[in-house]
């Protein structure tokens, strides 16, 4: 089954509907209208466990370890990660906060941006978490732990690379916030939930 | 019928320190407690130091994140630091035992062989003169039991700054080695030792419960930064310890997966003890001439309560309220840090704005070294990637400050137990509330110590205070005091309205002093178990 959240889910979902005979359609869009309550529980429902799905959790693990540390191949981190999250997210998320994380995963490009927002707009957040869990997976991996060493350094070079990695965050920030601020206009308007 | 001379509730640090005397001496003791043993996972931590782990052991997410990955804190939990996945069983609850109710009070109960001191960070210190309140003893009755605990356990310090303080003992162990963090504010310290200690503020090696050098068949210790995940050489001390010396006397038996419910006292002046078998559920009951209870602060509140029918009578309940200040340490800056290191607190001391010291606050020094970085990501404001590459430079110029504050009982401080027709545990309800004169004393003198600090170069960065209970150090419940109250315990630890019934725990020490009270507990443990043993010889 195709999830309906991303573009792929939406565009097979317009294909099947268009060879539809006009009365069916009809009574689709009836249904659709009687049945909104249900549906939009469905949609919260399938978005709220995408970790059901192994795969989706090893690609989830994939792209948020090649973020953090530029690991591409790690699979026995990437399984543990999945096992992780089974014990750990095992209550429904918030359905904005589903939806920050479906969006990083399928367009890894904009997880810097997402990553800079929510230090600001809730630390705590799902993706966040999500993040440092791939972060504890990795430091206790003997092939990854290194990057996690302390590094004594001396003052200047300290001071520098602390100012040079806060300008990153803050010209990530901007543009970060503005993408958040869509996306929960967005949620809203979709009525996916009260945020 | 077995009658035992002397039956002992819990197999925490006063427990096996009351039984040491009285099996010594021969008579018949029998611990009997729910004694939920260490996970296997924590005989499988190789014999390696932290960085050669991380290196090398492939299986190592076993023991830094758990086989459940309950290592990994994604929410507020409030377990500190030194829970780790190998320690975090020290701390659970048995699914059919009710645990406290509280909204304003977390209350952390070990149901563990060796009770809550098996994740003991070890701070060994004895109470100061102004500790003791009101209470019907003075340093002169806990002296020579201070002696006698600190050499049965092994604790380690120096004759510094600290022993203006608390005194020095000849038990002492030399002190453990100093991480190069701790090394630069301690020079600093020295340099101008009278200026701090005339603003109230003196520092030391910290007094520790651990072997650095061979003692009593364990140590010395390796300083393999491992301290808050393994016991190497058992140099760090623990309860078990003892209780596996105890389980070598004939006259001794430990009696596990017993949860005691109460106590009833015969006419023929024995002591029946009613218990449920925490597997089959059944009640099983024991018999003893005297009955000690060393159950915690709240456990032994708990079994008082529901003995003597005392339901919604409220008792006191203390605990030391609780801060720690992340400092960046800038003498450290260009600095090579030791890798050879114990994880445990470094330099120690106390702040006493005033005279008589009677509002003390002590501190702590540890460095962040033998934790994972990730606990930290979420306490920067950086995004999780630039997270990453800040907290390796960071980490060696960071020094953790814990703050601990004594307390005092107050009305809006107690626990009471409510009797509840289907559950004969019935529930015990926690009410704890500082007051805004307290809040104050707490806010000054935590402010005292970041100045303080600051001299020595340590930029605190934050203040985190722990909620109510955190501390996991709980006392006062029954205490002792020469009035003739109900619920409460005279000299001898003596519950009031009992013959053969003692106290011997945390619960009978009032006020809390701000040093961490484990030694004074075990210390009093075994001033009440050696009065007993000759009471009964």
């Amino acid at each position: 089954m195709h999830d309906p959240l991303t573009p792929n889910g939406v565009f097979q979902g317009f294909r099947l509907f268009r060879v539809l005979d006009s009365h069916i359609k009809t009574d689709i869009i009836a249904g659709v209208h009687k049945h909104i309550d249900t549906i939009h529980k469905i949609v919260l429902k399938m978005s709220i466990h995408p970790e059901a799905d192994h795969e989706y959790l090893i690609h989830e693990a994939r792209v948020f370890m090649d973020y953090l540390i530029g690991c591409t191949d790690a699979r026995d981190a990437y399984e543990l990660y999945a096992s992780a999250h089974k014990h750990h997210f095992t209550s429904p998320q918030n359905a904005f906060d589903n939806f920050v994380v479906r969006i990083s995963v399928t367009s890894p490009f904009l997880l810097p941006l997402l990553d800079s927002a929510c230090v600001f707009w809730r630390p705590s957040c799902l993706l966040r978490s999500k993040l440092v869990l791939a972060s504890a997976i990795l430091e206790a991996d003997t092939e990854h732990c290194q990057v996690f060493f302390p590094r004594p350094e001396r003052p200047v070079s300290l001071i520098a690379k602390c100012t040079l990695l806060g300008i990153r965050f803050l010209l990530q920030l901007l543009p970060g916030l503005i993408l958040l601020a869509f996306i929960r206009i967005y949620v809203r308007c979709t009525k996916n939930e009260n945020i | 019928m077995k009658i035992y001379d002397f039956i002992i509730v819990g197999s925490g640090a006063s427990g096996v320190t009351a039984a040491y005397p009285l099996s010594e001496k021969g008579h018949s003791v029998a611990i009997v407690d729910v004694g939920i043993p260490a996970p296997d996972i924590v005989n499988t931590i190789p014999s390696k130091d932290f960085l050669s782990l991380r290196q090398q052991d492939k299986h190592q997410h076993r023991y830094f994140l758990g086989d459940e990955f309950e290592g990994i804190p994604l929410d507020t939990s409030g377990v500190g630091t030194k829970l780790t996945p190998p320690r975090l069983y020290v701390l659970q609850t048995p699914s059919n035992i009710k645990q406290a109710v509280s909204s304003t009070f977390r209350a952390h109960e070990s149901y563990a062989a060796g009770g809550a001191a098996s994740s003991w960070g070890a701070g060994a210190l004895p109470l100061l003169p102004s500790d003791y309140g009101s209470m019907p003893i003075s340093h002169d009755d806990l002296e020579t039991h201070y002696s006698t605990v600190m050499d049965r356990i092994g604790v380690s310090g120096a004759d510094d700054d600290l022993s203006e303080i608390y005194g020095y003992d000849d038990a002492l162990l030399p002190p453990l080695d100093i991480d190069r963090n701790a090394e630069v504010i301690y020079e600093c310290y020295k340099n101008r030792a009278d200026s701090f200690k005339s603003g109230g503020f003196f520092m030391g090696r910290t007094r520790l419960a651990v072997c650095s050098v061979a003692h009593q068949g364990r140590g010395p210790h390796k300083y393999y930064d491992m301290d808050y995940w393994a016991d190497i050489e058992n140099s760090v001390f623990r309860p078990i310890y003892i209780l596996d010396k105890l389980k070598k006397f004939p006259n001794f038996e430990y009696v596990s997966n017993q949860h005691v419910l109460s106590f009833t006292e015969k006419h023929d002046g024995m002591v029946e003890i009613i218990c449920k078998d925490i597997e089959s559920k059944k009640t099983s009951r024991f018999y003893a001439k005297t009955l000690i209870l060393c159950a915690g602060a709240l456990g032994t509140a708990r079994i008082v309560l529901r003995s003597l029918a005392k339901y919604n009578a409220p008792i006191p309940i203390l605990s030391n309220p609780y801060s720690y200040i992340p400092t960046i340490n800038l003498r450290m800056f260009g600095q090579i840090p030791k890798d050879k290191r114990c994880s445990l607190s470094q330099l120690a001391g106390i702040y006493k704005p005033d005279e008589s010291g009677s509002a003390y606050s002590h501190f702590n020094v540890f460095s962040y070294r033998s934790l994972l970085t990730f606990k930290l990501l979420n306490e920067i404001p950086f995004p999780c990637k630039e997270g990453i590459k800040i907290l390796p430079l960071l980490i060696p110029i960071i020094s953790i400050v814990t703050v601990f504050h004594s307390d005092h009982p107050t009305a809006n401080k107690y626990c009471i137990l409510r009797q509840q027709p289907d559950c004969e545990e019935g529930e015990f309800e926690i009410h704890y509330e500082l007051s805004p004169e307290e809040i104050k004393a707490i806010n000054d003198n935590e402010r005292g110590v970041v100045k303080h600090f600051r001299r020595l170069g340590c930029i605190a960065c934050k203040r985190i205070s722990r909620n109510a209970g955190g501390s996991i150090h709980y006392c006062g419940t029954i205490p002792m005091t020469s009035e003739n109250r109900e619920l409460t315990c005279t000299q001898d630890g003596l519950l009031r309205g009992t013959k053969s019934v003692y106290i011997a725990d945390g619960s009978c020490i009032s006020p809390m002093p701000a040093t961490v009270p484990t030694l004074t507990f075990m210390a009093n443990a075994n001033r009440i178990s050696e009065y007993l043993a000759q009471k009964m010889t």
